[in-house]
């Protein structure tokens, strides 16, 4: 159970951001650094890191090698913090969610990474 | 538990790394300082000329009783695609100030994003909703190359591009 409630709060820290951008899309490609623009439009770029976000998030709430999406998510997380720096007022609660991502990624992770196994 | 630390410390370099990089990306541009490139409108104030806009003491005293002004009633604001250019402006209060592009569009606001209630208290969602009555608002609302602005409250403003919040920049309005 607290297994599940950890994977469900981050998956929904995932799937809100893509789903809101479908109807605000400024705000959120507001929050991309410099370097990520101009390869790609920003509507394609903003909506293709929102399908990753749901593949995460997906990916956390089957319940199968949860290591991989939760590395993958706190690893997002802090590069977001590191690259938004200058909106750390709204986004210092990501540290917070990436802890939650890494104790996952601790919990799940393989025998070879880890004494401890779950 | 060994890898949980070079987890650990990877974190702390990712993090610190940015927050280096942010600062090096955003150090204030030496123009600022001394104001050249802030573009004043000598037809509306021609005493702006004899002192742009600066960051520093915008006020001359003169004698022991008069305190007047000489901060500019305009300015010009240039958008570069990643940076404002001054970052920060000094103005007289009712001063209208243009932000111009010249890489796109951008989406000039108050700060914070994406918030937008830095300036007048009201949030984006209110104030750039369709049949929006109160005060204008600080906030462009919709993406575009140019946009001007008159502040008629005294203080400090923050703003940032919409499009890009790591662009920012200061208004300081002076009586």
């Amino acid at each position: 159970m607290t297994d599940w409630v950890l994977r469900t709060g981050l998956a929904f820290a995932f799937l809100y951001p893509p789903i809101n951008a479908l109807s605000d899309p400024s705000t959120w490609i507001g929050y991309f650094p410099l370097f990520m623009h101009g390869f790609v439009s920003d509507t394609v770029l903003l909506h293709s890191f929102g399908a990753v976000e749901v593949i995460i998030a997906l990916w956390l709430l089957s319940g199968w090698r949860i290591f991989w999406p939760a590395s993958l998510a706190f690893a997002m997380l802090l590069a977001i913090v590191a690259f938004d720096f200058q909106d750390f007022q709204v986004i210092f609660r990501d540290l917070s969610i990436a802890a939650l991502a890494l104790s996952l990624a601790i919990m799940h992770a393989p025998s070879r990474y880890s004494s401890s196994t779950s | 538990m060994k890898n949980i630390w070079i987890l650990i410390v990877a974190a702390i370099v990712v993090i610190g790394g940015g927050f280096y990089w942010w600062q090096s990306s955003h150090a204030p541009s030496p123009l600022s300082d001394d104001g050249t490139s802030v573009a004043v409108d000598a037809a509306d104030d021609a005493a702006a000329n004899q002192a742009p806009a600066t960051t520093t003491e915008p006020a001359v005293s003169i004698g022991a009783d008069v305190n007047v002004s000489t901060a500019p009633a305009s300015a010009t604001v240039t958008y570069n695609g990643s940076s404002f250019s001054p970052a920060s402006v000094t103005v007289k209060v009712g001063a209208a100030v243009t932000f111009t592009s010249t890489a796109g569009n951008m989406w000039v606001a108050s700060a914070p994003h994406p918030a937008h209630t830095g300036y007048d208290g009201t949030s984006r969602a209110t104030h750039c909703a369709a049949g929006y009555t109160g005060a204008a608002p600080f906030d462009q609302c919709s993406a575009g190359t140019s946009y001007t602005f008159t502040f008629d409250k005294v203080g400090t403003w923050p703003y940032h591009n919409h499009l890009d919040s790591g662009s920012h920049g200061t208004i300081v309005v002076v009586q």
